[in-house]
This record gives C-alpha cells, sequence and structure tokens, in this order.
C-alpha cells in the first residue's frame, strides 16, 4: 500500500517521528511514493516564492497615525526604570510592591474624585486632576488588558497542553506568577464596585491557585479534571469576552452606579 | 523546513542602530520616537500579519495591536536581542489571537464546509497558459488564490506550520485546537494547495 497524503505531508514537515521508520523503509522501495514527495514539495516551494499581503504605499504613514494617539502618555516610570539594563533584576521585587501601592493608590483617588471627602470640596478634588486622572485610567485599563491576556493564553496552555510533568512545572510557575497581579486587580475591582470583573477574578484565582500549589505528580486524571472545571466554570471563555470587552471600552473598570459607594 | 523571506531574523542579529536610538529615546519618555521603529519595521509585521489572516483590514488590525503591545512591554525587550524578531513574535500572537477570537465569534467564512474543496471537483480556475513569462505572474496569483480558499483556520495552521515552523502541537495550543484538530487542518489546507498548484508544477515542467 502507498503512503497516504497525510504521510507525505507529516514527513514532508518533519513530523512523522513515530512512523519514519516505516515512512522512510516505504519510500526506499517506492518509485511512485518518491515521485508525489518529490512534487509536494515542489508544490509547496512555490508557496514560498508568493509576494502576498504587501501593503499599500504609505501605509507605515497610516500605521502611525493609528497608534499615535494611543502613545502620547509616555511609558510608566517602573517601565522605564526596568529598561535600564543591569537594574532590571535589581528594582523587580520592589518595583511589583510600589506598583501595587500605587495601583491601591490610584483607585482610592479616582473614588475621591467622584465623590468628595468630607473636609473638601469637589471643586478642590477636581481640580487639576482631570488630565492625570485620565492617564491613569488608561494606563491601569493597559494593565488589566495586559493581565487578562495572560491569564487566557495561560489557561488556554492548560486546557490544551500535554499531561506531562514538564508542561505541568511551566503552567505552575506562570500561575503562580498571575496569582499576586490577580489579587491586586481584584481588589481594584472589589474597590471600584465592578462586581463582574471582581467575580471572574475571584474565580480565576482559585483556579490559578490550584495550579500554582498542583504536586509534582499529578496524573492524567487530575489533568482531566482540572481542565473539566475550566470547562464547567468557562473560565477562559468569559476572560476573552471580558478581556475584548475592556479593550473596546478602554475602561480599566466599569463605573459602579450611581448612589452605590464605599 | 522551506525558506523563505518571512521567518524572523536569527536571534542573535545585531540590532539596527536606529532602532537602539529609537528605543532608547522612549524609553526616555518621548513616545514619538516609536514612529522610526513603525516606519522600519511595519511593513514587513503587515506581511507576516497578512500571511495569518489573509485579509488586509485585519491585518492593519493585528499590526496596530501588536505595536501598542509592543510599546508597553518595551520595557521587557532584552537589549541584546534582535528587535525583528521580537516584533515578529508579538505580532504572530496577536494574529493568533485576533485568529482565536475570530473563531470564537464563527464568522462566516470560517464554517465553510471543507469536503466541498476536496479533491478534484475543487472550483479552481483553469490550469495556467504554459507561456513561461506568464507562469511566473500566474504563480504568484495562483497561490495568493489559493491561501484566499482555505478558511481562517485552515490557513492560520498552515502559515503557522509552513511559514513560521512551529510544531503541530504548538499549533494546537497557539489556537485552541486539539493536536487532531491542528493535524488535519494543516492536512487540508496543503490538500487544497496541492489541488490548486500541482497543475503549474505539471505546467512549468511540460515546457
Amino acid at each position: 500500500m502507498h503512503l497516504t497524503h497525510d504521510d507525505l505531508v507529516l514527513h514532508y514537515y518533519g513530523e512523522s517521528a513515530a512512523e519514519a521508520a516505516r515512512i522512510d523503509a516505504h519510500l526506499a522501495s517506492c518509485g511512485d511514493c518518491r515521485q508525489a514527495l518529490y512534487r509536494l514539495q515542489r508544490t509547496l516551494a512555490l508557496v514560498d516564492t508568493s509576494a502576498e499581503g504587501e501593503p499599500a504605499p504609505g501605509y507605515e504613514a497610516t500605521m502611525w497615525a493609528r497608534i499615535q494617539d494611543q502613545l502620547d502618555t509616555p511609558l510608566p516610570w517602573w517601565r522605564r526604570l526596568l529598561s535600564t539594563g543591569t537594574a532590571r533584576w535589581a528594582v523587580a521585587a520592589s518595583t511589583a510592591a510600589v506598583a501595587g501601592v500605587a495601583f491601591y493608590a490610584g483607585w482610592q483617588a479616582r473614588d475621591l474624585s467622584v465623590v468628595p471627602a468630607s473636609g473638601g470640596s469637589p471643586a478642590t478634588v477636581a481640580s487639576g486632576t482631570a488630565s492625570p486622572e485620565a492617564t491613569r485610567e488608561r494606563v491601569l485599563a493597559l494593565e488589566i488588558g495586559d493581565h487578562l491576556d495572560r491569564a487566557q493564553f495561560m489557561l488556554a496552555e492548560v486546557a490544551n497542553g500535554d499531561d506531562d510533568t514538564a508542561s505541568l512545572a511551566a503552567e505552575r510557575q506562570r500561575a503562580s506568577d498571575l496569582v499576586a497581579t490577580n489579587r491586586l486587580v481584584r481588589q481594584t475591582a472589589a474597590l471600584a464596585g465592578d462586581e463582574s470583573l471582581d467575580g471572574l477574578l475571584d474565580d480565576l484565582e482559585r483556579t490559578l491557585v490550584d495550579i500554582a500549589n498542583a504536586p509534582d505528580d499529578l496524573t492524567a486524571d487530575d489533568w482531566r479534571a482540572l481542565r473539566a472545571r475550566l470547562d464547567t466554570q468557562g473560565l477562559l471563555f468569559r476572560l476573552r469576552v471580558l478581556a475584548d470587552e475592556r479593550r473596546a471600552g478602554q475602561s480599566p473598570v466599569n463605573p459602579r452606579p450611581k448612589g452605590k459607594t464605599s | 523546513m522551506p525558506a523563505n523571506g518571512f521567518r524572523p531574523p536569527p536571534s542573535n542579529s545585531p540590532m539596527h542602530e536606529s532602532d537602539q536610538a529609537a528605543i532608547a529615546a522612549v524609553s526616555a519618555g518621548d513616545p514619538h520616537a516609536f514612529r522610526v521603529l513603525v516606519d522600519r519595521h511595519g511593513r514587513y509585521l503587515h506581511r507576516v500579519a497578512y500571511r495569518l489572516t489573509g485579509d488586509h483590514s485585519d491585518a492593519e488590525d493585528v499590526v496596530q495591536e501588536a505595536f501598542l503591545k509592543a510599546y508597553r512591554q518595551l520595557g521587557r525587550f532584552e537589549a541584546r536581542a534582535d528587535l525583528r524578531t521580537w516584533l515578529h513574535k508579538i505580532a504572530v500572537n496577536c494574529a493568533i489571537d485576533f485568529i482565536r477570537a475570530r473563531k470564537t465569534r464563527a464568522m462566516p467564512s470560517a464554517v465553510e464546509d471543507l469536503d466541498t474543496l476536496d479533491g478534484g471537483d475543487t472550483p479552481m480556475a483553469q490550469p495556467p497558459s504554459p507561456d513561461r513569462q506568464l507562469l511566473s505572474t500566474e504563480i504568484g496569483e495562483r497561490v495568493a488564490e489559493s491561501l484566499q480558499r482555505l478558511t481562517p483556520l485552515e490557513r492560520a495552521a498552515f502559515m503557522l506550520r509552513h511559514l513560521e515552523g512551529r510544531s503541530i502541537d504548538e499549533i494546537g495550543t497557539s489556537l485552541g485546537l486539539r493536536t487532531e484538530a491542528a493535524k488535519h487542518s494543516v492536512f487540508r489546507a496543503v490538500k487544497k494547495m496541492r489541488v490548486a498548484l500541482e497543475p503549474l508544477v505539471d505546467a512549468r515542467h511540460g515546457e
């Protein structure tokens, strides 16, 4: 029997390791299949010659116009600090802590701008804060969007990855990294009264903690149970929907209903 | 593995001086210096994004998102690395996110019945003219036409395998597919490309 189309494709892309011996042996003895492989190679080589996808003249200016307004906010100071080479690792831990405080304080300040604290007039609170507030909101929106993106990607890896210890070790580390940020974002959402984000991040945190603390000898059944829980909660889908919504709205959290302040 | 101009350059390529200067300026607080990177790499990233999405408008969205992500993550960029390689990875990931989102929303073009294009009944145009001069032009057109006939998922899986050199396992993970589903997307894409392009191979060698 000759090699199938699928055999030839796997062989062409070097993905036939499991059946390499069978395919090689057949190719060595079958001129028709060698010819079929040769035709496949020549056919797919045509794809490499295509210059498809060249953008129109002036593309760079168009692209710059699309992103320019969104770059007006300079990189946050901690990002600038992190980009200075040797200081990167030395300040990473302290930056995370400071960013956490700033994150929390930012939302406290946001609340004050909505409802003046006792002893301060609305005019005093609002005076001179509009621009920094807008800037902070945009930075926070980006940070939350980044976090949701990273969480989505990690859960997709868990949902679709292999049931092996190497995969587990990588995901465990990533989950552990995400837990701290998740708590910070969740506290922010809770303070702002954003129940949908708070609820989702609460579910996410439990899953992240489970993954971060998973034992080394996680069995295939354990993996299945974990994936089943992801399916049941629809966590990945909910994350994607929320991330899309936040991205579209460019708002870090949804404003709480009027009159519901804390 | 096929070679072509869309693979990212080796990671140890020296970074262009204007890239270094732009990154330093952006890091120092001048966001407008980022334009240098858009001018130098935008066109390349568009070709990468287009090959994965198959649509210029979608590719523009992907490149925009990629540049914004790169801007936000510039502090994480390792100065010793090659910027184009780094941007290429971001753009591919953005394209994958885009394709996955599109898949979730089940756009009509994504649910095309694959079997209708299988085999010899594929409604492709007639084999090209054997004239060599016309053939070169026709090859480019036919490749573009063939790629457009793939479903978005097939196109993404095929391009990730063929041009990005990603393994089928990686493609499955990236696109949110089981490995078998990713494998079959690649198989079907290659089958469609063969149906469309093999007559060109024959014409080329029949002269």
